[in-house]
């Protein structure tokens, strides 16, 4: 342990100001694009927030669980990192605003602080049970259902549109928008040829799973040359290549058909010249046999996952067999599992027709500079397949429109998915009709969380051989410790408890009361989604709908609540929404002010029309989901960053630095290098 | 561990367009660039100062490989334009003079960059639907019943490099020779898959460039042992040939993992020779007259078949095998244990002998009329020679890709003007439409108009002579180029002779103006009623791609808002 250092709101806010600042200018429609060098020679070029923010190698603690916080919302979403840094520090500075003056140094002000940091905490907690008592029911309640189903539309050019409409917004806040509205067409027509209408979840999961392998990137065109291709892109040449029309027949091999000699654990002896001849005699005539016996099941397509040796490959040209070599494993694996055979591990299974795949051709492709595979898969039962080639100018732009467009894949699958509710607050909803749970629950709940109290520490190491720090979250339950920072905690924890008691019960009385009656309604009418908070595919315009409805209702929820913690937390939630159209129309030159789209939308709920922003700027649709989605993870890293009360440097290495750095490996996945062929 | 160190955070660059260190970079390599433009283009000499090897050259992909640019933007720029080149082999310097000019006039306007951004690629689309139509004023399209275009086309691209020092005669025969070994890769057949054949490159140093030439068949080094009386024993007839793939160096096959014991007597080596003699045995038997191998031949086997009459290639290399086996038929053999199969053996129509100044090679001859042929480049000396080769590969590259779309451009800077007018004409019979759709002002919009069309024409100007004047007409917007500032009172028709592509030659009926100046807009006539062909030509397809990478990066670039550098 090398210091501990308190961790003030004061510089929460300046760490996450900073951060805006940075994000800003790349938000919206309108926002640029940021450029990321390396000493080494690499480029990239993003509008992705999370690369962005990643790339800014950050020195500070809390900036650093700052940015840990958005990439596991990322991963988990594949949006909206920049809205998070803005929502993140419109609520920063809308708790400072409420909490008076910035906090001082721990340590100059004596030992307690009561004012800030007191303050901070207790928003902390407030915000983290904001979001199971208003915010889940006023969406469910009230955005909801201003909400249209991408999936409703009776005929398909509607809902081709829709979806359209969905991909191009997210596009104009991930790529040049030069190419948003290309790489939207292409991302909607790649989800209408696979045929994700059958199986949407199913399909999206498995097309975002295996991304890497079903995309190629070339550099050296314009973007405009990207195109979808029918069947597999395999990234390495023919070895041999006999043309052949029509279907065929493949196999998939993950061995060599020339058996070896000796194995490593054991030793050929060799006694005379004579016995050499006749094994070199063996081998060839193994393999003879071999390439003879996948003939026999009128095999043309060779795909292997390691070398086969020359004479191999002169037998199979023999043979009139095409032969693809050195085959990335995971590539194979997704080949398998689309045709649906088994790869060839073991010799003697040559005669088995399970590990024979047809193929509708077999052909190769010339993609910028270099020679792949090219082989058409039958349609499946849920899928027809496909693959991407993606094109750019310069290589890190081509791996901008990679990264975009597996994450627009990633917001499909999101949108396609319920969002259900994960709190047992939600689940009770379903029990509503007993009335003596209801009104004990909440507040049970909260005793249980208060007696445990989370203290989440930064451990910052800050030694010269550490490359990360790591961010941890420690979970000391209070009556087990004595120390006196703890102390601070226990002096407040009771006051804390009595008014989140009040603004629950307060909460049950006005909320509850009202609800009880149409809530019972609807769970009887309809028992299987009682716990689904969004539809499958609920879609808001673009340009603000969200925040717009959100802030009005969450307004309208505080004149009828009378529980002031309560209020609080309503308004600062509805402001700070308010900051994310505010950043977008505030540099849209004749796309419309702020003020003007958000009057004319309020006119309009309060007149009962359908929800849209009045603006003119493009069309586009934006999903209910992810902006949920979004603003809960806010609030979690929010109460997470505020419920820290000091940061401990350190100088020991921690575990978690492992899994941090698996995790980037993991990122760097989803952007294909090139790969060099062996020949 | 303790190798490790902090990771530094990295530096971020905000609005880095608005630096004027960074304006200052991207003028000087427009000057860079655009003094290498066309055949008046100056070389350009890059050395390192530890002595390492000088280089002269004015190809952009040469040039841009060798310069190390330092502020990201212009390596972004600069790796645009080479993974254009790479791929169609010209339009380079065009490309990265169109950017640099369309980056500089959208910053000098200072109109939003968003706003430069939407309308550039308003009109890049404007551009590519001309282009495609019919009716296109600067294109061609390319007659295949004679040579004359293709002629033109590698004239034109031979003519603008010139690191390649070779005088107008000479470009021509090099012209000839490059459009001939394209033709003879051409196949004849009509079977289903016809694949174009391979032009192997041949550098020949020393010898001047009128020893190059085109040759059917395939050239290798001459064997040391092979005399030229040889070949004439071979007399004529058809060459039986057998090709292997494998060393028949005397290598132990490949066993396994584990370890081999030798017991008793027994020699490996003697026993591998053992069965390359019985192959020999069986080769001679078969009647084969030349052994090719890619890889070495063991010098006993060479002796052993020399004396019986068989000649020997060896050390062939991956890169000759594939024409190799496309001339001759044959199948490449991959191991020596078991008895070749008649049916792998290939065909040669003869052997002869290749001299080329003190350099002999064998020459293949080829048994049928297969696609294969030789370029033999000379040269008099390395730089040039690099020069020449790197030119002939381009042009072979652009006439190949013209087999694609079969078009050509105007060049000589014709196509550029053309463009500008066009562009200048349509844009304004639209601006109500546009500027609603790009939501900018009208005002705004005509200024990046005039930027994008100026900077068009500032390519054109770039082709010119030092100290010329370049103009264009009013009526078919071509380029006319004077070699000199003319004297003020002169009319312009007196000193013009003929348009830069060659198509127009400068009568009177037509008005010019300078290139760079205000002109009315009109719409650019088609040549109709000219018989003749221009005598400058610019690849369709590349031309029209490095337009486009142009304007892609230049948007690229006026789109970046940080420029953030990692240190580690």
């Amino acid at each position: 342990m090398k210091g501990v250092q308190p961790a003030p709101l004061g510089a929460l806010v300046q760490v996450a100001e900073a951060l805006e600042d940075v994000v800003r200018r790349c938000v919206g429609p309108r926002g640029g694009q940021v450029f990321f060098t390396k000493d080494t020679g690499e480029a990239l070029i993003t509008r992705e927030g999370r690369r962005i923010l990643t790339a800014l190698q950050l020195d500070h603690p809390v900036a650093r669980a700052l940015v840990g916080c958005v990439s596991a919302h990322c991963v988990a979403t594949g949006d909206g990192a920049k809205s998070f840094i803005l929502l993140l520090a419109a609520l920063l500075r809308g708790i400072r605003a409420t909490g008076g003056s910035p906090v001082a140094g721990w340590r100059s002000s004596g030992q307690t602080d009561p004012c800030g940091r007191l303050e901070a905490r207790r928003s902390a907690c407030q915000l983290l049970s904001f979001q199971t008592q208003v915010l889940d029911a006023v969406v469910k309640e009230h955005v909801a259902p201003h909400a249209t189903s991408l999936f409703s539309h009776t005929s398909p050019a509607e809902a081709r549109r829709a979806l359209r409409l969905l991909l191009e917004a997210f596009f104009r806040g991930r790529a040049g928008q030069v190419h948003c509205g290309l790489l939207a067409e292409m991302a909607c027509d790649f989800y209408h040829r696979w045929n994700c209408e059958r199986d949407r979840v199913g399909t999206l999961r498995m097309i975002r799973d295996h991304f890497p392998e079903l995309h190629t990137s070339v550099t050296g065109f314009p973007t405009s040359k990207s195109r979808i291709l029918q069947g597999l892109v395999l990234h390495r040449d023919l070895t041999v290549y006999c043309p052949a029309e029509g279907p065929t027949k493949a196999a998939v091999l993950h061995t060599a058909l020339q058996p070896l000699l000796t194995e490593a654990d054991s030793t050929l002896i060799i006694s005379s010249s004579h016995q050499f001849h006749g094994w070199g005699t063996w081998v060839a005539g193994q393999v003879e046999q071999n390439v003879a016996s996948l003939e026999n099941l009128q095999v043309k397509l060779l795909l292997s996952a390691v070398k086969q040796t020359d004479l191999v490959l002169y037998h199979a040209k023999k043979a009139g067999m095409s032969v693809v070599e050195c085959l990335d494993m995971e590539e194979l694996s997704l080949f398998c599992r689309l045709s649906g055979v088994l790869p060839l591990t073991d010799l003697a299974d040559l005669v088995d027709n399970a590990h024979v795949a047809s193929v509708t051709f077999c052909q190769p492709v010339v993609l910028g500079s270099r020679r792949y595979t090219h082989v058409g898969i039958p349609e499946g039962r849920d899928f027809l397949p496909h693959c991407l080639v993606l094109c750019g100018p310069a290589e890190g732009l081509t791996n901008q429109c990679v990264s975009a467009f597996g994450d627009a894949i990633r917001v499909m699958q999101r949108v396609c998915e319920p969002v259900r509710c994960q709190h047992r607050h939600m689940g009770k909803r379903g029990n509503i009709n007993l009335p003596s749970s209801l009104e004990k629950s909440p507040s049970s709940q909260n005793e249980t969380e208060m007696g445990t109290m989370k203290i989440t520490a930064i451990i910052s190491q800050d030694i010269p051989g550490v490359l990360k720090d790591s961010y941890m979250g420690l979970e000391w339950p209070t009556h087990a410790t004595k120390r006196e920072n703890i102390l601070v905690e226990n002096r407040y924890t009771p006051d804390l408890n009595i008014s989140i008691q009040g603004h629950d019960s307060a909460e049950t009385t006005v909320g509850g009361g009202q609800k009880t009656s149409d809530m019972t309604a609807s769970v009887k009418e309809n028992l299987f989604y009682s716990n689904t908070l969004i539809e499958p595919g609920a879609v808001l315009p673009a340009g603000g709908a969200f925040e717009f409805l959100l802030h009005h209702y969450l307004l309208k929820y505080t004149s009828r609540t009378h529980c002031p913690d309560t209020q609080a937390a309503c308004r600062l939630v509805a402001e700070a929404l308010l900051s994310l159209p505010r950043q977008v129309y505030a540099h849209s030159g004749t796309g419309g002010h702020f003020l003007k789209v958000y009057t004319s939308f309020v006119s309009r709920i309060q007149s009962g029309e359908p929800a849209r922003p009045v603006s003119l700027g493009p069309e586009g649709l934006e999903s209910v989901a992810c902006k949920y989605d979004l603003l809960v993870s806010v609030l979690q890293c929010l109460g997470r960053l505020l419920s820290v009360d000091a940061i401990i440097h350190t100088t020991a290495l921690r575990v978690a630095d492992q899994a941090r750095e698996e995790d980037e490996d993991e990122d760097d996945l989803s952007v294909r290098a090139p790969r060099l062929c062996q020949h | 561990m303790s190798r490790l160190s902090q990771k530094q955070p990295s530096i971020c660059t905000a609005v880095p367009l608005t630096d004027p260190d960074v304006s200052q970079k991207l003028a000087l390599l427009r000057q860079v660039l655009t003094s290498c433009f066309g055949p008046w283009g100056r070389l350009k000499q890059v050395h390192n100062n530890v002595g390492g090897a000088i280089m002269t050259t004015s190809t952009s992909s040469v040039l841009l490989k060798a310069i190390q640019v330092s502020h990201p933007l212009l390596k972004l720029l600069v790796a645009s334009i080479l993974n254009h080149t790479s791929r169609f082999g010209d339009g380079g310097l065009f490309a990265g003079i169109l950017s640099l000019c369309l980056l500089e006039n959208a910053l000098r306007l200072g109109v939003d960059q968003a706003v430069a951004v939407g309308v550039y690629n308003r009109l890049l689309g404007l551009c590519d639907a001309y282009l495609v139509r019919d009716d296109c004023g600067c294109k061609i399209r390319v007659d295949f019943s004679s040579t004359q275009t293709l002629l033109t086309l590698a004239h034109g691209l031979l003519a603008s490099k010139p690191a390649c020092a070779l005088t107008p005669a000479e470009v021509k025969h090099v012209a000839l020779q490059v459009t001939r070994a394209f033709l003879l890769t051409v196949p004849c057949g009509t079977r289903g898959r016809d694949r174009l054949g391979a032009a192997v490159v041949v550098p020949v140093e020393g010898q001047p460039p009128w020893a190059s030439a085109a040759l059917g068949g395939l050239l290798v080094d001459m064997p040391e042992s092979l005399h030229p009386a040889d070949l004439e024993l071979q007399g004529s007839t058809l060459i039986r040939l057998a090709l292997f793939s494998v060393s028949l160096a005397g290598d132990l096959p490949e066993a396994g993992d584990g370890p081999l014991e030798l017991h008793g007597e027994t020699c490996l080596e003697e026993a591998v020779l053992e069965q390359l003699l019985r192959l020999a045995d069986q080769l001679v038997s078969d009647g084969v007259q030349l052994l090719a191998c890619q890889k070495v031949v063991h010098p006993v086997l060479q002796h052993y078949l020399r004396v019986r009459g068989v000649i020997v290639v060896e050390r062939l290399g991956l890169a000759i095998m594939e024409p190799l086996v496309q001339m001759t038929d044959a199948q490449p053999l991959a191991t020596f244990q078991a008895p070749v199969p008649g049916v792998s053996y290939g065909q040669l129509g003869g052997l002869s002998l290749h001299q080329c100044g003190s350099r002999a090679m064998l020459h293949l001859l080829p048994a049928g009329e297969p696609a294969t042929c030789t370029l033999v480049l000379c040269h008099r000396n390395q730089t040039a020679l690099a020069e020449l080769k790197v030119s002939c590969e381009r042009a072979g590259q652009v006439l190949r890709l013209m087999l694609k779309e079969p078009f050509a451009l105007l060049g000589g800077g014709c196509t550029e003007t053309h463009l500008a007018a066009f562009v200048r004409h349509e844009s304004s019979s639209d601006v109500t439409e546009a500027v609603r759709e790009l939501g900018c002002s009208r005002h705004d919009y005509m200024r990046v108009v005039g930027a994008f069309c100026h900077s068009l024409e500032s390519v054109a100007r770039a082709l010119g002579q030092d100290g010329g004047v370049t103009l264009t007409d009013l009526c078919h917007a071509h380029c006319w180029g004077i070699p000199a500032a003319p004297p003020a009172d002169v009319p312009w028709v007196e000193l013009v002779r003929s348009c830069g592509c060659g198509l127009m030659s400068g009568h009177s009926g037509l008005e010019w103006n300078l290139i760079g100046t205000e002109y009315p807009s009109f719409s650019p006539a088609l040549n109709l009623g000219t018989e003749s062909l221009p005598c400058v030509l610019d690849s369709f397809f590349a031309k029209a791609n490095a337009l486009h990478v142009a304007v892609e990066s230049a948007n690229l670039i006026l789109d970046l808002k940080y420029v953030i550098q990692d240190r580690n």
